[in-house]
């Protein structure tokens, strides 16, 4: 069974192509626009791994790894934070929470299948 | 002693005397006549015994009463004498001896009195040569008063135990209270919530704490850092901190020490920054950016994804290929307008560390049709234009950037007539200034942008352009469609719209007497709770003051109807820390009372009630010795509001009444007026709160040399040998 990937974003023109990347390379794929709509398909679909933006209308992205991070039924689930945010204190943030990677905005197709691809790849 | 009752006296033992002498005369006779004489004598004494008696009384009668009289006429006058002669030469060269007593004593009041003209006078030419060796001294720390005054820092300058020296205006905007920097007029200037308000917070003030100011943890955690500084001998030995004053507004401080030529720690100097604005639009700022940048990010990320797409999967459907295009498009007008719009914005917020000033185009059209006239001999037409655009200008840079232009256009059109207009566009102002025929070439433009902006020997080592940027301002050049054959060089200007004033710098005006912001002598001052007993009178702080009440009962309900305050430091008096304040007394003011103060029912009516005033007038008081001319009535008037407003006050308290009899106990009369008058003091505003207050601190200043004379110098000292003079026994 191919893997499913959440993509956690409320701007539809980085989720459509996004969407399109993964299906392409041949992922089954959620997709989720605000933190409360994630964790709620993260409890239902147990994806494998989760493309995750910072800022989101309501539990914003550090908080949604976090409660993640804290559940040990998800804690096998891979997370990719996805955004804009660069600073390095925000980078240091989400590793500290959780995250398997952080690529900031803007990136390139490929790092973002490569990231995902040696994420699924890995040993759990 | 009252002088009667002293004569009377001396009256009383005189007779006394000369009746034991007579006594002691008639029986030394007695003993030492002959044995055979005293049957003769006891005749002598049947027969005449009565006129011998009569004889003698009528002589000690009038040995007592030349005696009194000698006394009288003699004594009592030269002790006054001695007074007043003191009087003259230490406090009051003005004064002239009014005694009536022996024909001697006459003569010699008149000749003390010529002595006292040449005295005067002689003084007076002192004085006139010391008064203008020290108004030049004043004049120069005036000078360095008023630059304090203005200066756009708060500046705090304090001794090692942390008493306020100097202070500045911009201080005193800061952190002083507003309603008790009062007014002396009789307006009801006060609202009452305003001094509630005020409760529970210390004064600034020449002599006070600065612990009462800003926090003293943060104080001593500043002068820590700095000791440690100095003792590691590093180069800067400032420690700098956020306090916040009466307003809420965020200080920056900056404590930095003052060394005595020893380098020992003698003082610091504390100075304070508004940084509100500043770090608000710093925060702005860096707000716009990120966003700026986190919305740079999101479009790019979505145009690179969905171009590579594209480029990677050149086969996918139409359809999904449409929207890929369609995100790409969406996303670069989305970025377009972040730039058009949000760009614009940041880069106001983030930029002019150049200092701008609001001016209106009329004025900047004023002062420069007068420069390119007396400088370059151009004729500047101004066309009357409507509404009054402002802009926000170095007035300087940009008249030498118009003169610069001017003499350029002049020089390659050979016209020296110009018609001035302006006009405002939404957010942008345009100055136009247009002649008859072509347009100046945009290469030409160009070229004087990328020239160093000098006009006749003046300039700055810039660029036109950059100079342009600065003020976030463009030129153009062209063809006037409304008006024919006439082309004009236009100046863009960002508009100004001067709703919020930028803080206001005042004229530093040169004060004609000492301002009080500032007494260096403190820094001598010893530390600031030793036992004040023991301590000169001299260097003390008071609270001189007076109340106005209903009446001369206390006890029997009579109330406050005003209090008039002062502070001393050093034997100066702080009269801009005034503390003038009109009570409502709750009952009605007796038209006898308001014929002497002259303060009505109606006057009384708008003002707080002694619960108010009490509290800050406590906390004026803090930290000084009270003073008050019969101080008895004053502070029993104050303590009978001591079980409704729990407030008491403790300091110890100096009454010039007591201190008057002491320095002039020959003289009769005590009242605030004759002493004033005896000191040279001039009477103004006598019978309100401030100005007796004012009368009363005068008088003391001039008593604290007069102290000395007698010996008493310290505060002790004066306490005791007030509690020993007659007047101290009045009650209330």
């Amino acid at each position: 069974m191919p893997p499913t990937i959440l993509i956690v974003d409320d701007e539809p023109n980085i989720v459509i192509p996004l969407q399109f990347l993964m299906e392409q390379n041949g992922h089954n794929t959620l997709v989720a626009q605000s933190g409360e709509e994630a964790l709620e398909i993260i409890s239902k679909e147990k994806p494998d791994l989760v493309l995750l933006d910072i800022m989101l209308p309501g539990v914003d992205g550090f908080e949604v790894c976090e409660i993640i991070r804290l559940n040990p039924e998800w804690r096998n689930t891979r997370i990719i934070f996805l955004t804009a945010k660069g600073r390095d204190v925000d980078i240091a943030k989400g590793m500290v929470l959780g995250a398997d990677e952080y690529i900031t905005k803007p990136f390139s197709n490929q790092q973002i299948i490569d990231a995902v691809k040696k994420l699924l790849e890995e040993p759990e | 002693m009252k002088n009667n009752s002293k004569i009377w006296w001396a009256f009383s033992i005189s007779i006394g005397i000369a009746a034991v002498l007579a006594l002691a005369l008639v029986v030394l006779f007695w003993h030492q006549s002959i044995q055979q004489n005293r049957p003769i004598l006891q005749e002598i004494f049947a027969r005449y015994g009565h006129t011998i008696l009569v004889i003698g009384l009528a002589l000690i009668a009038w040995f007592g009463f030349m005696f009194a009289r000698v006394f009288r006429n003699a004594i009592i006058p030269m002790n006054q004498l001695s007074e007043e002669v003191e009087l003259i030469h230490s406090v009051n060269p003005a004064h002239r001896i009014q005694l009536e007593g022996a024909y001697g004593l006459t003569q010699l009041v008149e000749k003390i009195n010529t002595g006292a003209e040449q005295y005067e006078k002689l003084e007076k030419s002192v004085f006139d040569r010391v008064h203008i060796a020290k108004a030049e001294l004043e004049e120069e720390k005036n000078i360095l008063a008023a630059i304090m005054a203005e200066l756009p820092e708060a500046v705090l300058v304090c001794n090692k135990e942390g008493m306020i020296i100097l202070y500045n205006s911009q201080a005193k905007r800061y952190f002083s209270e507003k309603n008790t920097t009062l007014k002396t007029g009789r307006q009801p200037d006060i609202a009452k919530d305003a001094t509630v308000e005020s409760q529970g917070k210390a004064h600034l003030g020449i002599g006070r704490s600065i612990f009462g100011i800003i926090g003293e943890n943060i104080i001593r955690h500043a002068l820590g850092e700095i000791r440690t500084k100095l003792k590691r001998n590093e180069e800067n030995v400032t420690s700098t901190f956020v306090v916040t004053d009466r307003a809420n507004k965020l200080l920056r401080a900056e404590a930095a020490p003052i060394l005595n030529p020893q380098r020992e720690f003698s003082g610091f100097i504390v100075v304070f920054n508004d940084i509100t604005q500043g770090l608000r639009l710093e925060a702005r700022a860096e707000f716009l950016v990120r966003s700026f940048q986190e919305k740079i990010r999101h479009s790019v990320a979505s145009i690179k994804s969905a171009i590579e797409i594209i480029q990677v999967y050149p086969d996918i459907e139409p359809s999904r290929q449409h929207q890929l295009k369609e995100i790409i498009h969406a996303e670069s007008r989305s970025l377009e307008q972040l730039i058009q719009r949000e760009s614009k914005e940041a880069f106001k917020q983030t930029r002019n560390q150049w200092p701008l000033v609001p001016l209106s185009i009329p004025d900047l059209f004023d002062a420069l049709q007068k420069k390119a006239d007396e400088r370059l001999g151009i004729e500047l037409a101004v066309e009357p234009c409507t509404g009054r655009c402002w802009v926000k200008i170095d007035t300087y840079a940009m008249i030498l950037i118009l003169l610069f232009m001017l003499e350029r256009v002049c020089a390659e059109t050979g016209i020296r007539r110009y018609v001035c207009r302006y006009a405002e566009n939404e957010d942008i102002v345009f100055l136009d200034f247009s002649w008859e025929g072509s347009p100046l070439k945009i290469e030409k433009l160009r070229q004087w942008e990328t020239m160093q902006l000098n006009f006749m020997k003046e300039g700055m080592p810039l660029h036109l352009k950059e100079v342009l940027d600065h003020h976030n301002a463009e030129i153009w050049s062209y063809a006037d469609q409304q008006r024919e054959k006439k082309s004009c060089l236009r100046i863009y200007l960002p508009a100004f719209r001067p709703q919020e004033q930028d803080s206001v710098r005042h004229a530093a005006i040169l004060p004609a007497s000492r301002p009080e912001f500032y007494d260096f002598d403190l820094f001598h001052q010893p530390g600031q709770s030793p036992d004040l007993d023991n301590r000169l009178l001299k260097d003390l702080a008071y609270t001189v003051f007076d109340t106005e009440t209903t009446g001369l009962n206390p006890a029997g309900g009579d109330a406050i109807v005003s209090i008039g305050a002062l502070r001393i430091i050093n034997t100066h008096i702080l009269t801009e820390e005034s503390f003038d304040q009109m009570v409502n007394p709750q009952r009605e003011i007796p038209l006898s009372a308001t014929k002497i103060h002259g303060i009505s029912d109606a006057m009384v009516q708008s003002q707080p009630i002694i619960d108010v005033v009490l509290p800050a007038f406590f906390k004026y008081t803090e930290g000084t010795i009270i003073v008050a001319h019969n101080a008895a009535f004053d502070m029993r008037m104050l303590q009978t509001y001591e079980n409704r407003t729990g407030i008491k006050f403790v300091n110890p308290v100096l009454d010039t009444l007591l201190l008057s009899a002491i320095v002039h106990s020959a003289q009769e009369d005590q009242t605030l007026s004759s002493i004033a008058g005896r000191l040279g003091v001039s009477v103004v505003d006598r019978h309100t709160a401030m100005g007796d207050a004012m009368m009363t601190a005068k008088i003391f200043i001039r008593m604290i040399p007069l102290l000395e004379k007698k010996g008493i110098r310290t505060l002790g000292e004066a306490r005791a040998a007030s509690e020993k003079t007659y007047y101290a026994r009045m009650t209330f």
